[in-house]
């Protein structure tokens, strides 16, 4: 089937968490999971407790108005979403909306930050080291010359679908949460994982065009992820066991996290076979509303197809808090039990300020005349450029039909030569 | 359980009769890798993944994770008789998750012991040069063909 129509994909869906599938998205993302459970140093040198304890009332009003609401919403419907997801986004975009108007004050790169409400996120890359897919072995198995070869991995291209209540972007990147000095010194260790991703059911998808759609449009300058809020109402679909339950949640923030940055550097001008020329890193909140995790990511290489599967030493790195209750219960007209360590985490990771990096060209590959479609000068190739980008990046279906073959051509033509139809 | 019904007795029928269950899982070998706490079961038609959890649970207390089943067709090929083309009958795949601790591998029905395993590869060798032998013979009497082989010395 030629790619006109898309490609096969294995579809790495933010909500769709099958069991134990926390090695897999380790591989495919070649993320090293640090196994204590708190956020890397940086974080300890950010004193934010004065605008915890400033911040503390308001965003406990916040808490009491949405639950409030939802209470309402729910009230009137019959069969109210139980799982809470919509009060996730309420309270998110309220904590949020609190933070940035009062920090924008104090932090400059608060008030320029952009802030886009459940933004599209779409990423694709390519993943190897995974056994090769039955069609593949017996295609290898078939020619004389590559029959040795049969068994050996084959690249699998891994689609993320995000889908964030919001997220915050900025004109310079974050800080490298590890510089190049410790991460060459560190061992970093992944999961051995070499099954075909379905057996652990991931879906996959026939024809599917690559995308890569970090939440904006090629040509804003607002080009670095700062922190993504995710929900967590998936997490009742686990698996009746505790350890999957943490798993998925660390398995949904190195995808997120991964996938997002992913997006962000293909914009940039990296790739698959391109890799990104400095680390970037994202920060990521899981969240219902009452239950809080964090993490920190830092992306050091998106090249892992098969060829460097094996070689490529750079891993990526992701650090994870333990899950945190923002509050207990909401009383009435009172939030019970409000926990201010949540408050103070999160002030850091808006605190956190993204910095220059200086002698760093950030975008190696790109030109520097042709920035975005609008500079080309042909207007045919312009007016072209535009028009295909649009339409591969909107997932329509082509207006051509992809070829098909029926199934009785398949069975009396293809798999039974019986012909009775040679005289066509 | 099963759904078939006893017939009613006629004179000289058996008194007896056996009714195997309609609900039945067969382990079989996976012929792709799976991580080795995932186990493939062929199971018939009619379950379906709540039934084939209880029957693991209930019967042999194996706790699932999770069941994914998939219905398999087998190709299709001509009768070698008439010549019309025949399917033979569909296979519902089920995929049992175990808890990720457990281990499951799958037993070693038909234990081969080393001295057959070495004569089965010596058989195998001598056939291979045989095989080999003849292609040589072949090619070098490419131009000759129809000559009997006692022709040349």
């Amino acid at each position: 089937m030629p790619k006109y129509w898309g490609f096969k994909c294995y579809m790495v869906d933010e909500e769709y968490c099958p069991y134990n599938n926390l090695p897999l998205a380790q591989h495919i993302t070649r993320t090293h999971l640090k196994s204590e459970r708190n956020l890397p140093e940086l974080y300890d040198s950010l004193d934010v407790s004065n605008l915890a304890s400033q911040l503390n009332n308001e965003v406990e009003e916040t808490v009491l108005i949405e639950a409030e609401g939802y209470r309402k919403k729910v009230k009137d419907k019959l069969l109210g979403t139980e799982d809470g997801e919509d009060f996730a986004s309420a309270l998110t975009k309220g904590i949020n909306r609190v933070i940035m108007n009062h920090l924008s004050k104090q932090y400059s790169h608060i008030l320029e930050a952009q802030v886009d409400f459940e933004p599209r996120i779409e990423s694709t890359w390519y993943a190897g080291g995974m056994n090769p897919p039955e069609n593949i072995r017996r295609l290898r198995d078939g020619r004389a010359w590559s029959r040795e070869y049969k068994d050996d991995p084959t690249d699998r291209i891994m689609v993320f679908l995000g889908s964030p209540i919001l997220t915050l972007r900025s004109v310079q990147p974050l800080p490298m949460v590890m510089s190049n000095s410790e991460l060459e010194s560190s061992s970093l260790e992944l999961p051995e994982w070499k099954f075909d991703p379905r057996v652990v059911g991931t879906q996959t998808e026939q024809n599917r065009r690559i995308v890569n759609v970090p939440g904006y449009f090629p040509g804003d300058t607002h080009r670095f992820g700062q922190i993504s809020f995710h929900k967590r109402h998936h997490a009742k679909n686990t698996f009746g066991e505790i350890v999957d339950e943490d798993n998925s949640l660390f398995r949904q923030a190195i995808v997120c996290s991964f996938g997002w940055l992913q997006a962000q550097a293909n914009m940039l001008g990296f790739n698959s076979f391109n890799d990104i020329a400095y680390p970037l890193a994202t920060q990521t909140v899981i969240t219902d509303g009452k239950h809080w995790s964090f993490f920190a990511y830092q992306m050091n290489t998106i090249t892992f197809h098969t060829h460097f599967a094996q070689e490529q030493p750079k891993r990526n790195v992701c650090w994870g808090s333990d899950e945190m209750k923002l509050f207990e219960s909401v009383d009435g007209e009172k939030v019970v039990g409000f926990n201010e360590e949540v408050l103070k985490t999160l002030l850091k990771f808006y605190v956190n300020a993204p910095q220059e990096r200086l002698g760093v060209n950030l975008t190696p590959y790109l030109s520097s005349e042709e920035k975005i479609a609008a500079d080309y000068e042909d207007d045919d190739k312009r007016q072209w450029l535009e028009r295909e980008y649009k339409f591969l990046t909107s997932n329509r279906p082509r207006y051509q039909l992809p070829y098909e073959i029926y199934a009785w051509e398949k069975i009396y033509k293809i798999d039974n030569k019986l012909g009775l139809w040679t005289r066509d | 359980m099963s759904t078939r019904w006893y017939p009613i007795y006629q004179k000289g029928g058996p008194q007896l009769r056996v009714f195997l269950p309609n609900f039945w899982m067969k382990l079989v070998r996976p012929p792709v890798e799976q991580p080795s706490n995932v186990v493939q079961f062929q199971c018939s038609m009619e379950m379906t993944q709540f039934d084939i959890r209880n029957y693991l649970e209930k019967i042999y207390k194996i706790k699932c994770i999770d069941v994914r089943t998939r219905i398999h067709m087998p190709k299709t090929r001509r009768d070698p008789g008439e010549g019309y083309v025949i399917k033979d009958d569909d296979i519902k795949y089920a995929y049992i998750t175990l808890p990720k601790d457990q281990v499951f591998k799958f037993p070693d029905l038909f234990g081969v012991d080393e001295k057959t395993k070495q004569d089965e590869l010596d058989h195998e060798r001598s056939l291979k040069e045989a095989k080999k032998g003849f292609q040589e013979y072949l090619e070098k009497n490419k131009e000759r063909r129809n000559l009997p082989s006692w022709y040349s010395v």
